[in-house]
């Protein structure tokens, strides 16, 4: 399924746009990390996609299908996690499953195996019986998972997912996620916590005052690190050699590596790789780091609200 | 093999009415009441009596029987609705419940839901109290059509009673607002309306036979409004409920008040009786609390209409009322239509008895409602510093009310239903949404109700006077 978010705008009071003028689309197999400061937008647009407001303009389509003139489709493709846990305390997680599951149409056998099933896949089995008040704050969000994969949908809007996770319901969520992308679900996820979403997204979206930020043009003017091992030499007496070699910004050393910071580029980390060799400086390992989600983030974003 | 489709909203109510430790208290508790009043009524009735007159004289029952219904009434017309006023307006305060709306779920499925699950419990309740009903048709003095007739009204009264209440619980007023209507509703207005039509039915009509049949076509069209209503509020996208109105919007209504609210008192001649107020003040308070944005939304109504008569052809008509979330705009569609019709009337001088009553009962069910809502809304919605003056303008305005209905009471002719405005106002007062832009639409509706009130104390002044000379 192609999921494209064609020019979304929408405003809340007096003409500030929350999502201005918004478009990037996405495909099955795929897992979009969707980052942004607070008050982005990020919410607003996911909650168009899942059909739970309208935009002032602009549209969605579902492999053609508009979520605004066909709201039935997108509920039949789309499961929605927001970030609010289940409230219905006093339900069991089979019960709340259950209803979520009927509420989707399904029915008898149907019904029970698409239960079972998620409920084994996110290894909810043994507390099927326990009220929503009894569990923890992760396994409520293995609940909302749960139920927004309830009718095996096409596409899979996730908002803070791991937000208030320990770090191993992280690390579970995380191959969650990559098995349902395995499985050719299309995933949009959103989260604080950019090093983890850079270790599952197979791309990623910024959004800023409700407009998307140009990351590759910002991508390319970043700074490219170089993590570079010298035979016979520890690295903090490598550090001051490096520093002399034009080009080089910065050198930090640690452990057996030290990491010297160049202008991106082909040509400099080429210049590099030759004035170690021009030094007799006998390199062991010569490794470009690309720049990392994090740093995109902060060199792109001010942090400021719509 | 088919299976059995059972709305997953009431499958959901019932299972958590199972487990809600209120209701299995109540269940274990109810039955004590009950025989608390028969034993009661009982010894009341025994005392002073002889065994002869006993034997010999017209029965126990009737004592018991009436104590046992009106208990029973309550449990069902005011307990039942309340459980799930207060569980609606804790669900909808909740993102989650929300979800429900991006599932296959249709908000006419979502309101039937539950008032499935409420008429279950009121049979349970029903169910509790026959054996007691049964004891006291047993110690005679109650013929049988009543004993069987009254808790088919009861049952009848209970789900007009939830349907109605239902239908504030999910409109979109703030949680506050709508409690106070709801204790309203539940304490005042619906016990007295549900009286005085029990007692217009038995004065006007005579056979109760007939009184039954207009009441129960009265019962089904005031729960079918109301779920209507329900599922109207209801119908998503929510932020179209409770987003800014738009300042060509605020002109437009501030029209329509003006049209309606004055042009009912100079267009339509007043023939019209108390009971026709009762019935006006309660549709004021439910058109009131059911008018939301989307009524007025052209934009919205129409993608709604488009979607639903694409997806259902056939009844197309009428879903329209219940899925695209356009029942009030329909409403004060009606009611300008009514004032079109009138306008000619009033300047022809005719003088037409049935149009009068119809075009009157339109007028004031939605002039009323126009004044009420729009006040109680901008009154929410206008910068604090004006919320001072904005109350005391409304107090006067109530106290004006009060004075036309106590000279409607002595005989006058009053706007009775322009006291209710009262607590909706202060109520609306009390909700901390600002929004400047509303000070003109709420001084425009406000000249309106002011409009009205002077109006109808002036027509019960003349009335007064005319019957002293």
């Amino acid at each position: 399924m192609k999921i494209e978010i064609k020019n979304i705008v929408k405003s809340f009071q007096r003409g500030v746009n929350a999502v201005d003028d918004l478009s990037f689309s996405f495909s099955s197999g795929e897992v979009v990390g969707f980052v942004g400061p607070n008050g982005a937008g990020k919410t607003t647009t996911m909650r168009i996609l899942a059909t739970m407001d309208i935009p002032d303009s602009g549209d969605i389509l579902l492999d053609g299908h508009s979520v605004l003139d066909e709201p039935e489709f997108a509920h039949r493709s789309i499961g929605f996690m927001p970030d609010d846990l289940p409230s219905l305390g006093d339900t069991t997680v089979d019960e709340y499953l259950d209803f979520f599951g009927r509420a989707y149409g399904l029915r008898g056998k149907a019904l029970r195996d698409a239960v079972e099933g998620v409920e084994e896949f996110t290894s909810l089995n043994t507390f099927r019986d326990k009220t929503l008040s009894a569990l923890s704050k992760g396994m409520k969000q293995r609940v909302s998972l749960a139920r927004a994969l309830v009718h095996d949908p096409a596409v899979l809007v996730m908002d803070e997912p791991a937000n208030g996770l320990d770090p191993r319901a992280r690390i579970e969520l995380r191959e969650l996620v990559k098995a349902l992308a395995e499985n050719g679900k299309a995933i949009l996820i959103s989260s604080h916590i950019l090093s983890e979403l850079e270790e599952m997204c197979t791309t990623s979206v910024i959004i800023e005052r409700g407009a998307r930020v140009d990351v590759e043009k910002v991508a390319k003017s970043l700074d490219v690190w170089v993590k570079i091992r010298i035979s016979g030499i520890e690295p903090d007496d490598a550090r001051p050699k490096l520093l002399e070699i034009p080009g080089v910004k910065e050198v930090q050393s640690g452990g057996r590596f030290c990491r010297a910071r160049i202008e991106s580029g082909d040509g400099h980390i080429a210049a590099l790789a030759s004035a170690l060799v021009e030094r007799r400086l006998l390199a062991v390992h010569f490794e470009p780091e690309t720049g990392n989600l994090e740093d995109i983030f902060m060199q792109v974003t001010k942090g400021s609200l719509a | 093999m088919k299976h059995f489709t059972m709305n997953p909203i009431a499958l959901r109510e019932l299972r958590q009415l199972v487990r809600a430790k209120t209701i299995l208290f109540g269940v274990v508790i109810y039955p004590m009441v009950l025989f608390f009043a028969l034993w009661m009524s009982l010894s009341d009735a025994l005392q002073g009596k002889s065994a002869v007159e006993l034997v010999a004289g017209p029965g126990l029952g009737s004592v018991p029987f009436s104590t046992i219904s009106i208990v029973t009434g309550l449990i069902m017309v005011v307990g039942v609705p309340g459980y799930f006023a207060a569980k609606t307006i804790r669900e909808a305060s909740k993102d989650d419940s929300r979800l429900e709306f991006t599932t296959l779920i249709s908000p006419t499925q979502y309101i039937t839901g539950k008032l499935t699950a409420g008429f279950l419990l009121m049979l349970v309740a029903l169910a509790l109290s026959l054996p007691f009903t049964a004891v006291a048709y047993l110690l005679r003095g109650v013929d049988l059509s009543t004993a069987l007739l009254t808790p088919a009204i009861l049952l009848a009264y209970a789900v007009v009673s939830l349907s109605i209440i239902l239908m504030m619980a999910t409109s979109t007023l703030h949680k506050s607002l709508k409690g106070i209507a709801i204790l309203i509703l539940l304490l005042i207005v619906l016990p007295m309306t549900f009286t005085s039509s029990g007692i217009f039915a038995v004065t006007e009509l005579g056979s109760s036979v007939e009184a039954i049949i207009v009441f129960s076509t009265m019962a089904v069209v005031a729960a079918t409004v109301a779920r209507a209503y329900g599922a109207s509020n209801v119908a998503p996208p929510y932020s179209h409920r409770v987003g800014p109105l738009r300042r060509t919007e605020l002109i437009l209504l501030a029209a329509d008040a003006l049209v309606i609210g004055i042009g009912s008192q100079i267009a339509v001649p007043h023939k019209f009786d108390d009971y026709g107020y009762l019935c006006t003040s309660i549709a004021a308070i439910l058109a009131t609390i059911c008018c939301g944005r989307s009524a007025f939304d052209p934009e919205i109504v129409s993608r709604s209409f488009r979607l639903t008569a694409k997806a259902h052809p056939r009844t197309r008509i009428l879903r329209l009322l219940t899925a695209t979330g356009s029942a009030p705009g329909v409403l004060f569609s009606m009611m300008y239509m009514t004032v079109a019709l009138a306008l000619p009337l009033a300047f022809l001088k005719l003088d037409n008895d049935f149009y009068a009553v119809i075009a009157t009962f339109f007028f004031e069910f939605g002039g009323a409602a126009v004044v009420f809502g729009s006040v109680a809304r901008s009154v929410a919605r206008t910068a604090k510093g004006l919320k001072v003056g904005f109350m005391l303008f409304l107090v006067a305005i109530s106290a004006l009310n009060a004075l036309a209905v106590f000279m409607a009471a002595s005989g006058g002719f009053g706007d009775s239903e322009s006291a209710l405005a009262m607590p909706l106002c202060i109520a609306g007062i009390v909700i901390d949404k600002t929004r400047y832009a509303h000070f003109i639409w709420a001084a425009i509706t406000g000249l309106s109700a002011l409009l009205i009130s002077l109006s109808s104390l002036e027509s019960s002044y003349r009335t007064i006077k005319r019957q002293v000379k």
